[in-house]
């Protein structure tokens, strides 16, 4: 008789049954399984009430963002000179060599028809809170652009002149800096030097995921394994060069960037919740480029790098270090939008949002699970502020 | 028997329910032959028994995901034998598995000899297979896949899977002979 032909009628002819202990042993795992039901269902509804604060503050955020970016896009004020000048009549307007230089409200210039666009203007228009003898002149020349009595300085979105005289500089102006502002206005002159260097601080708020065949399982409804959404958070420095009006180069290192996943699966005959938690230095390198002219949207690309520290998984609280498990370096690529908000002087507040997306595997196997079985990489939705201070 | 008052169909809906009537149906209808089947892997009742409770209750949990596609036993017995190759990774560090060097015995059993064995002999053999070559044997003299599809399952080289299950055979052939001697 051939051998494999007898071993298999052998398996298949088996007339023995399994004992019952078996069936019962079944049984009580179906049995945990509906008490893991309703506890996972009370456990769910108390996660449904725990979620909305997480998109509380990721709403929060993107609100200010939008909202910040709306409002000076979509509304500006448009501030006629003249009646900033009843207030207090300092007015300097300075013409080309074939006009005379006039100082005062009463002494307007001829209208010349659309020709006052290339007179060399300069005007001080100084409002409810303006210092007496604002140095204004100690502002960088050549680009439309207005300070704050604060120190702050930002461009002239649409610099107009007035149809009907043809002298007053028409000068639209966010809401925010209506309250004390030194006004220059000097159109078709060399731009000033844009290139500088940067230096600041950030933080962000991160939902990240690590990535895997399990992970990514638990995401499908009828999975045994359960991924939940986790979040960790990162800081660190940042700094930078202003390249041009429209293009900067950044470099972050996050002194630490947390990774966490937590997720439910089945073990042994029982659901335990699992989370993986990975806390990593990370370098990255990003080009910015700004996407409106007068606004200051910037959307970035780059790389990074991320370096391994420590990694535990925790099992129904039962913490155990898993670093020999990943690869000590992670790398992939960046790309997000952020959103200045001048603070006054050479100060800004960045916020925005990044994705990182890690391109390679940073699974090293064990002893249980080999490599190409569990190829895992990392991704991230990050929530970021950050503070800086340029330097011209 | 009670099973042959329902349909397929209605055992699965039932199973689908949760109901614990259909679901022991559905057990005593496939247990022995599967529990067969666990043995071949397991080479031994406890492992088996082990085997077969946690391949039913994958069943249960992921019946839906049947769909009345093919046949439910076909479906039934890919569960307990993925569930059994896992098993069986798990206890014995998956990276080594297929790595292991079983020693030839080229002893051949006669034909009689076969026919007269007991399970326990047969399982005492069985057992003493490292349980990757366990693994291939099974999969390929009883669910009669290729070596390409055991290598690709295994993710081990045809190559591998080849030799593997030649050592296999002859050393439990070799081995039961030496029983009955």
């Amino acid at each position: 008789m051939h051998f494999e032909r007898w071993y298999k009628q052998w398996i298949e002819g088996n007339a023995e049954s399994p004992p019952e202990k078996v069936w019962e042993e079944i049984q009580d795992s179906l049995d945990i399984d509906l008490v893991w039901h309703q506890v996972s269902g009370g456990l769910d509804r108390s996660a449904k009430k725990r979620k909305p604060l997480y998109w509380v503050v990721a709403a929060s955020f993107l609100l200010l963002i939008g909202s910040a970016g709306l409002i000076t896009y979509f509304f500006p004020v448009t501030f006629l000179p003249t009646h900033v000048t009843d207030v207090q009549p300092v007015l300097h307007r300075t013409v080309p060599d074939d006009m005379p230089s006039i100082l005062g409200r009463e002494t307007a210039l001829p209208a010349r028809g659309p020709t006052p666009l290339s007179l060399n203007v300069r005007a001080s228009f100084p409002v409810q809170g303006l210092r007496p003898g604002y140095p204004f002149e100690s502002a960088p020349t050549g680009l439309p652009y207005i300070t704050a009595a604060t120190g702050e300085a930002f461009p002239v979105t649409t610099p107009t002149m007035d149809s009907e005289t043809g002298i007053h500089p028409i000068i639209k102006i966010s809401a925010k800096e209506q309250t004390g502002i030194n006004l220059a206005y000097v159109p078709g002159s060399e731009k000033p030097q844009q290139s500088g260097y940067f230096a600041g601080i950030s933080a962000q708020l991160a939902n990240t995921w690590v990535r895997n065949e399990k992970t990514s399982a638990g995401l499908q409804s009828g999975s045994l394994t359960d991924t939940r959404p986790s979040f960790g958070n990162s800081i660190g420095l940042i700094a930078g060069r202003t390249i041009s009006e429209n293009l900067v180069l950044h470099v972050g290192f996050d002194i630490i960037s947390q990774k966490r996943q937590a997720y439910n699966e089945y073990l042994r005959g029982q659901y335990v919740a699992t989370s993986l938690e990975m806390d990593y230095t990370k370098l990255s390198f990003m080009a910015g480029y700004k996407l409106h002219a007068d606004l200051p949207h910037w959307t970035f690309f780059g790389v990074y790098a991320g370096y391994l520290q420590n990694a535990k998984s925790n099992i129904n609280g039962w913490a155990e270090p898993v670093s020999e498990n990943f690869t000590t370096m992670d790398y992939g690529v960046i790309a997000g939008y952020e959103y200045y908000h001048s603070l006054g002087g050479h100060w800004q507040l960045g916020t925005g949002i990044f994705a990182n997306y890690g391109l390679t595997n940073i699974y090293t196997g064990d002893g249980l699970i080999p490599v190409h079985l569990n190829k895992t990489k990392l991704l991230s939705f990050q929530l970021g502020i950050s503070l800086r201070y340029s330097v011209f | 028997m009670e099973r042959d008052l329902y349909t397929e169909e209605e055992i699965v809906r039932g199973c689908i329910e949760n109901d614990r009537h259909f679901q022991e149906i559905l057990y005593r209808m496939h247990a022995r032959k599967m529990y067969g089947v666990c043995m071949g892997y397991a080479g031994g009742r406890p492992l088996a028994q082990d085997m077969l409770q946690e391949a039913f209750v994958k069943v249960f949990r992921n019946i839906r995901q049947y769909g009345g596609k093919g046949s439910l036993e076909g479906w039934i017995r890919r569960i307990v034998i993925n569930t059994a190759i896992d098993h069986l990774r798990k206890e014995n560090h998956n990276m080594y598995l297929f790595n292991e060097d079983i020693t030839e015995n080229q002893h051949r059993m006669a034909d009689e000899t076969m026919s007269v064995m007991e399970t326990k002999d047969i399982l005492a053999q069985i057992a003493k297979l490292p349980e990757g070559a366990r693994i291939i044997f099974n999969l390929y003299a009883v669910e009669g896949f290729s070596h390409n599809e055991i290598a690709a399952r295994l993710h081990i080289s045809a190559g591998t899977s080849k030799s593997q299950f030649s050592r296999a055979r002859k050393l439990l052939q070799g081995w039961l002979q030496q029983t009955n001697v």
